[in-house]
């Protein structure tokens, strides 16, 4: 056993810093030593509704780098830099037959068993990536998002010219990210209301308007809906052109009424993108192969400690881009 | 040989060698030890560099982006030069405006750079004791009345204290029209807007007025060198005739012209930057520690670099100790990346905190 300072949530969802204990690793497991760890939208959704979770006190996180301390099968090196694999397939399923993101029963690190934001976690050597070692690790805690976005942009094989961005949190922004790195000259414009979000990516050279009536949205090849607010598909289907594609990669929680006919005349594809396949070792090489890219995108960053008071003030206003801790 | 020996030393005595600030090996993201931008230059600034590459069997053309500059500024074009880095500039005063019979007036510390072009002139230091970080300026008029020049670097380095507009034309006024003075705002593009100085305004009431400027820090091309002085089209004229006519690189000229392009970019990092330095000095308040209040993008902190030195090399961190600056018992933190801030606090707090040491087990402290 060892123990580990951890982020602590209650079921009566109370956040403190506590101490976890730690089992021992055994044969495909490893202790990691975490360096890092980022907040995403799930996390917040956990911390308000503790949705998910399937061990209390739960300990959320599911992006983190960190350094390999024990592996007792040696399946990594002591002194390896990982990432984490946040799906956590059943292994039963017809789903996780086909790829382990259509699971029927999915879960996620850090709600299955604990998770990033403490000093050290046990993890199934087979959720691991080795980080490339050109890559800071400070980076490299975005490589799990980078694959949610990397996996929302592979869905549509041709850009087009003009793509629309809807919402400009950390998916947005890598999003956008991957596109200007693949596409340079693609006219990406972003509609957010948070002015700072607007400033990063007028930053990134896209136009940033803070909703459509305001802005002079041209009809869009592709539209990423990374916001999920009320009627944003709706909103998706007006503004793209006829022929054009749709990909959803934000978890919208209000229902909304689209007319199928309009899906249907505009010759539409929608896609929906959940979680990632195969990008996250892609993910760790383009943030290796392009830093400067990537590095305004984290926006916050505090020790553990700062994180019950951070969080707290997050789940009334979101920040400008990523948020990550050092346990 | 010897005979040279002896000409050199005699020529550089009192001269003060440069100590650069030190990276620790590892990623440069680590290196806060000298102000540099921790985001890098913008996109279109990389673009431009890249474009421009091509080119550089031509000689460079200034002209686009010097009117361009000026135009930004406020002023007309015959009040700007372009220098190779603003330090340049100190070297093209130091020919004009000192000699052997003159005075140079200077803070307490101050930056090495003015010291040096003073001492090459021949010219008699005067040193000014900064008052807590800050210029003394009645200090500095009195010692300026039978001066050649003064040079007010506002945000100082390494105080980071800066000079209010009010201050400065008070103190102006009281200056002889004969004597320049040398504003260094290398740094005023972190101020508050109270700091921010009517430049246009000020050189047209004050001809002896040269404001001096650089691209390197919160325009992020500190490596390609690009600066500038603002002043009356008099004084730009004489150190216009004293530079080297192409001593502003094709490479500058590009990456310049981009900056002025990069302006999302520009609000964005500044921004960061100045909630970066309210979230340090917030934590030093919280550990007791005493600063200078910072308008820059870096903070001055009265910590021995000896005491954490130690915590700092295994954190793969550098900063700037104040021994460098003349201010032993100091160090000046460079506002870096936000990740690499959230590790310098931590390593603050294990150091500093008295309630850092045994909580293991407890709930919430730190
Ligand atoms: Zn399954």
């Amino acid at each position: 056993m060892s123990s580990s300072r951890a982020l602590i949530l209650t079921e009566s969802l109370e956040l403190s810093i506590g101490v976890r204990e730690v089992a021992d690793p055994g044969v495909g497991e490893a202790l990691v030593r975490i360096e890092w760890a980022g907040i995403c939208g799930s996390d917040l959704h956990v911390l308000r509704t503790g949705d998910w979770v399937r061990v209390w006190p739960a300990t959320p996180g599911h992006e983190f780098v960190g350094v390999v301390e024990q592996c007792p099968g040696a399946e990594f090196t002591i002194g390896t830099r990982v990432v984490v694999d946040s799906r956590v397939p059943c292994g039963a399923c017809d789903g996780c037959a086909r790829a382990a993101n259509q699971c029927e029963s999915i879960g996620w690190v850090g709600e299955v068993f604990p998770g990033g934001l403490q000093e050290r976690a046990l993890i199934p050597t087979d959720l691991l990536v080795e980080v490339p070692a050109s890559l800071e690790p400070e980076l490299a805690v975005l490589a799990e998002p980078l694959a949610v976005a990397l996996h929302a942009v592979n869905k549509v094989p041709d850009l087009g010219a003009e793509v629309l961005i809807l919402g400009y949190g950390p998916i947005g922004m890598l999003v956008h990210a991957e596109i200007a790195l693949r596409r340079p000259e693609i006219r990406v414009t972003v509609v957010d209301p948070s002015p700072p979000r607007r400033g990063i990516a007028a930053a990134f050279g896209a136009v940033a308007v803070a909703n459509y009536v305001d802005g002079d949205i041209a009809k869009a090849d592709v539209v990423f809906d990374a916001a999920g607010y009320p009627n944003a598909l709706r909103d998706s289907i007006e503004w793209v052109r006829n022929g054009g594609a749709i990909v959803i990669v934000a978890l919208g929680h209000a229902a909304e009424s689209i007319l199928p006919a309009h899906v249907a005349e505009k010759g539409l594809r929608i896609h929906g993108a959940n979680g990632f396949a195969d990008e996250l070792p892609v993910a760790l090489t383009k943030l290796a192969a392009s830093p400067e890219r990537f590095r305004a995108l984290i926006t916050d960053a505090y020790p553990l400690a700062d994180a019950p008071e951070v969080l707290r003030a997050m789940l009334h206003e979101p920040a400008a881009g990523k948020v990550v801790f050092r346990p | 040989m010897s005979g040279l020996s002896e000409k050199l030393a005699a020529r550089l005595a009192g001269v003060p060698a440069y100590v650069p600030g030190s990276a620790l090996p590892g990623a440069l993201s680590r290196k806060l030890s000298s102000n540099e931008a921790a985001l890098g230059p913008s996109p279109q600034i990389v673009a431009a560099l890249q474009a421009a590459a091509g080119a550089v069997n031509r000689y460079p053309e200034e002209a686009e982006l010097h009117d361009r500059l000026a135009h930004r500024v406020g002023v007309a074009p015959e009040q700007l030069l372009l220098t190779n880095g603003s330090d340049e500039l100190c070297s093209l005063v130091s020919a004009l405006f000192l000699g052997p019979e003159d005075k140079s007036v200077l803070g307490d510390p101050s930056y090495a750079i003015d010291v040096k072009v003073s001492l090459f002139a021949g010219s008699q230091l005067v040193r000014v004791p900064l008052i807590s970080g800050a210029h003394d300026l009645p200090g500095m008029a009195a010692a300026a009345v039978d001066a050649a020049v003064v040079w007010l670097p506002t945000p100082h380095n390494p105080t980071g204290v800066s000079i209010r507009p009010a201050e400065l034309r008070e103190f102006l006024a009281t200056v002889p029209s004969s004597c320049l003075v040398v504003v260094d705002e290398a740094y005023a593009g972190y101020a508050d807007a109270e700091y921010v100085i009517d430049v246009a305004g000020l050189i047209s009431e004050f001809p002896n007025v040269l404001i001096q400027r650089t691209f390197s820090k919160d325009w992020a091309i500190a490596g390609v060198r690009l600066g500038y002085g603002i002043g009356s089209s008099e004084v730009i004229d004489a150190l216009r005739r004293a530079r080297a006519p192409f001593s502003v690189s094709g490479l500058a000229v590009a990456a310049g012209m981009a900056a002025l392009d990069s302006t999302a970019w520009h609000r964005m990092t500044v921004d960061r930057a100045r909630e970066g330095r309210e979230l340090l000095q917030a934590e030093l308040d919280r550990l007791g520690i005493d600063y200078l209040p910072s308008q820059a993008n870096f903070v001055f902190a009265r910590i021995s670099h000896p005491q954490i030195a130690s915590r700092l090399i295994s954190a793969g961190i550098s900063v700037r100790p104040g021994e460098n600056l003349g201010m032993p018992g100091w160090v000046r933190i460079t506002i870096g990346w936000a990740p690499i801030m959230a590790e310098l606090r931590s390593l603050l707090r294990a150091e500093f905190s008295t309630s850092a040491v045994g909580t293991k087990g407890n709930q919430g402290e730190l």
